[in-house]
């Protein structure tokens, strides 16, 4: 039983992994970037809800909804005005500018906030539910319920609306998307934007269960990628479900080995996911 | 004299290092269809992208309906009328067959939008019946033959008064083939105005008004279609 | 009639730059003799300074060898910095090895990790490959953290390089620079480098050409660990103190990355003149803290989008001054 109560807060847990990983994969799937300052945006939207929003009187679900719509515009300025002009000229020009956007991140975080730890005080952070003989924190709950949600959103978008078309078939072949009347560089930056949307939601949910400082945005991104690497690159489904896995192998070596081993089990995962399956967990679902 | 549809004045185009148009000159007028023969490598394909704004050109412009298209971007150039149905068909393959063509009639939507549409998906299922038996199927999984009718129904859909179409026939069984010169025939009486590439010298020599022959970028033989024969534009072609 | 052998790709070809070959030659023999003769025309402060841009110079160099020329972008050099100090603090303080043989055998522990390391990672492909690196580093930061042997998070001491004469430091890093530049030079001019440049260029091609890409690569990564490990030695030995985070930092990467793009990735001098700049911000700015990061990375950001060659880059295209030309022009006719 309490190996069961340790999958079930695995996959709750998996949820909010699962949306952090959906950032990193939006961007690799529509543009081939590997975003290395996606999990400083989430640690952004974390710090803007708990030090300039929520100190500012606004409610907190309020104020978690007035994050979504900051952090998208803010990927989307990012993505047109600075990430979009690296593009088309290899790897290297990508990954240095969004780690030297990182690095800005980070740093003036650390001037303008302080190194001290953040976190949201909630009454939510200490709830739990009792569902038969074991308990499951409440914010286990909304983590997963607001991560599925978040993916339902985003296969309804890709699949059902002519946005969604029009940036699937940029990610399959911008040229041919060209010919189609599509402008590219507008799908990036909504693409961006979107991504940033969601790191914006993983980041609200972070705050009520953790604490953080300017540099858990590094951490944070070594999770999206362990994550990615789980999952498989394929699709975002595949990611969510390897974030799920990733939260499940994590618990689970908590619960075995004690709770300092539980990054560790992670990073072993992923190790042998590398070392054996290297296309991910998952098998591809689209070519 | 009218003022051609399409004006192509001295296009250079290069490839890295490699030269690929030497100045490229010819005229379309409104509702002909141009044959543009040439062997591999003689500049039809860069051609075409330079036309829709896939290539930048270095010297030289393409003239629209009057209207100079340097400097415009390719998804610009498709709302001024220009469709290319590419080389490879170049379907999505993530999307269906249905999806392909949205994608194309979805951006038309918003531009144009004096008049109702010529060309609907149900317009393009009923040009190629065997593609509404298709539409819900991955764009991967569809025949070459399927993917040309696809490729064809797309570029129709961004509603176009020219319309390009690099290789109508490459890799295709003779029947497939006379089913989309019969639905071409079918497009140009609507008044389309067709510029196409097609190997075959003695069907391309039969389905256009003029033609024009290239080799290594330079227009070599240039005309209308019924004055050439066979022979010279074999000679022209082979250089 | 017997038919020639098939023409050695590289006869007739000649390197290219601007600047002739005496000229070149002074430069760089000047130089030599100036940083040879500095205990003669410095003090302790310029020595300080020389010995800074030497191991970071050495360092870019070592970043540009992979990102430059290889085709590996990575944020993980930082896990071979490490391996380097720590090799250097073990060796010394807990197995009595003395320094200068510690200081060897953190070339081999680093390329000897850099092996599996390697085979794992290249398993990732561009950025993601980037991203794994730092992951390893992440790993390796941890482990140490816990180790008792070493210290834990604490770190270590390392009594027996405090007894190294600063100068000795000073032309082991200036020697080891040099070292470093007639290397790679030699390498990138040799059949290695041009399977290298392949790579980096088109490297689907280059496999289709016969190039065993994967073990050109990974003889790259382990190089440039093992090169990586030793300037860390050093580090360690002018700076007796090791701690895991210091140690394992991402600001590593950070500052390598930074100097190669802008003083001109695939050039030999690019790191050169990139560490430079390093070394001057630093010292304008302070060794470390936000600001001096929020810099770097702003700096890194603005070269890179707008001239993406970098310093060296720039003077090669619009004056054709290379110092240490290895591209190879075709034949003058």
């Amino acid at each position: 039983m309490q190996l069961f109560e340790t999958l079930l807060n695995g996959l709750l847990l998996g949820g909010l992994y699962g949306l952090i990983g959906l950032g990193l994969s939006i961007n690799f799937g529509t543009m081939r970037v590997v975003h290395l300052a996606h999990g400083d945006l989430i640690v952004l939207s974390a710090y803007f809800l708990v030090a300039v929003l929520v100190p500012a009187g606004i409610p907190p679900l309020a104020a978690a909804a007035l994050v979504v719509p900051v952090l998208f515009g803010v990927g989307w300025a990012l993505q047109r005005f600075v990430v979009g002009k690296s593009l088309g000229r290899g790897v290297l020009p990508p990954l240095i500018v969004t780690f030297g956007i990182s690095m800005v991140l980070q740093n003036v975080l650390l001037l303008v906030a302080t190194a001290d730890a953040r976190t949201l005080q909630s009454p939510l952070a200490s709830a739990g539910v009792r569902l038969g003989s074991i308990t499951v924190a409440t914010v286990r709950l909304v983590d997963f319920a607001v991560g599925l949600a978040c993916l339902g959103g985003l296969l309804l978008l890709l699949g059902r609306t002519a946005l969604g078309r029009a940036l699937r078939a940029t990610s399959d072949d911008r040229d041919t998307a060209r010919l189609m009347g599509i402008d590219p560089r507008r799908m990036y930056a909504v693409a961006a934007a979107i991504a940033a949307a969601t790191g914006g939601v993983a980041g609200v949910l972070f705050s009520v269960t953790s604490t953080f400082y300017p540099s858990t945005g590094s951490e944070l991104l070594l999770v999206a990628f362990e994550v990615v690497v789980v999952g498989g690159l394929g699709s975002l489904t595949g990611t969510f479900v390897g974030g799920i896995l990733l939260a499940m192998a994590q618990l689970v070596g908590a619960r075995l080995f004690g709770p300092s081993y539980q990054l560790v089990t992670g990073h072993v995962v992923v190790l042998l996911v590398l070392l054996f399956r290297p296309q991910g967990l998952l098998p591809r679902v689209a070519p | 004299m009218t003022e051609p549809l399409l004006r192509v004045d001295g296009l250079v185009a290069y490839y890295g290092q490699l030269q690929a148009l030497r100045g490229v000159s010819f005229d379309v007028g409104a509702g002909e269809a141009l044959a543009v023969i040439g062997e591999n490598g003689a500049g039809k394909t860069t051609l075409f992208h330079a036309i829709c704004g896939l290539h930048d050109a270095a010297v030289g412009d393409v003239v629209f309906d009057g209207e100079p298209l340097r400097g415009t971007g390719a998804h610009d150039i498709v709302r001024r009328g220009i469709a290319l149905v590419p080389e490879g068909r170049r379907i999505f393959p993530s999307l269906t067959v249905d999806e392909n063509l949205r994608v194309a009639e979805d951006q038309h939507r918003r531009s144009r939008s004096s008049g109702a549409r010529r060309w609907t998906r149900d317009r393009v299922y009923e040009l190629f019946p065997d593609l509404r038996a298709a539409a819900r199927r991955g764009g991967h999984q569809i025949s070459g033959g399927q993917q040309q009718m696809l490729a064809i129904g797309r570029a129709l859909l961004s509603e176009p008064r020219l319309l390009l179409f690099d290789e109508v026939s490459l890799g295709l069984s003779p029947a497939v083939v006379k089913l989309l010169y019969q639905a071409l025939a079918a497009i140009r009486a609507e008044g389309m105005t067709l510029v196409f590439v097609e190997q075959d010298v003695r069907r391309s020599m039969a389905f256009s008004d003029h033609l024009i022959c290239l080799q290594k970028g330079t227009v070599r033989l240039a005309g209308p279609s019924q004055a050439r024969s066979l022979d010279e534009v074999r000679r022209a072609y082979f250089g | 009639m017997t038919l020639a052998a098939p023409p050695d790709p590289q006869r007739g070809t000649r390197l290219g730059s601007r600047l002739g070959g005496r000229l070149r030659a002074a430069i760089m023999a000047g130089g030599v003799v100036v940083l040879a003769s500095c205990p003669a025309w410095g003090g302790a402060g310029i020595r300080d300074t020389l010995i800074l841009f030497a191991y970071n110079a050495a360092l870019a160099q070592m970043w540009n060898l992979l990102a430059g020329y290889a085709g590996l972008v990575t944020f993980g050099q930082q896990l071979f910095v490490g391996l380097g100090g720590y090799t250097l603090a073990v060796g010394c303080e807990r197995l009595g090895l003395g320094v200068w043989p510690s200081f060897a055998l953190a070339a081999v522990i680093a390329g000897l990790v850099a092996v599996p390391v390697g085979a794992l990672t290249f398993r990732l492909k561009g950025g993601y490959f980037a991203v794994g690196s730092w992951l390893f580093a992440e790993i390796f930061r941890l482990l140490f953290g816990t180790w008792n042997f070493v210290g834990n998070a604490s770190g270590m001491y390392i009594r027996p390089a405090r007894t190294v004469d600063p100068w000795v430091s000073y032309y082991v890093a200036v020697g080891l620079l040099i070292a470093m530049v007639v290397l790679v030079v030699g390498t990138l001019r040799s059949r290695v480098g041009l399977a290298l440049m392949a790579i980096r260029d088109a490297e689907d091609a280059a496999a289709g050409l016969g190039v065993n890409v994967w073990r050109v690569k990974l003889l790259a990564f382990v190089v440039a660990a093992a090169g990586t490990g030793l300037v860390a030695a050093l580090i360690t030995v002018h700076n007796p103190y090791i701690q895991p985070n210091a140690e394992f930092s991402i600001e590593w990467a950070a500052s390598a990355s930074f100097m190669v793009v802008v003083g001109g990735l695939g050039t030999v001098e690019g790191p050169l003149a990139g560490a430079v700049v390093y070394v001057v911000l630093q010292q304008w700015l302070g060794a470390s803290g936000a600001v001096h990061l929020i810099v770097l990375g702003a700096v890194s950001v603005i070269v890179m989008l707008v001239a993406p060659r970098g310093i060296a880059g720039v003077l090669a295209d619009h004056l054709g001054w290379t110092l240490f030309p290895v591209a190879r022009r075709p034949p003058r006719r």
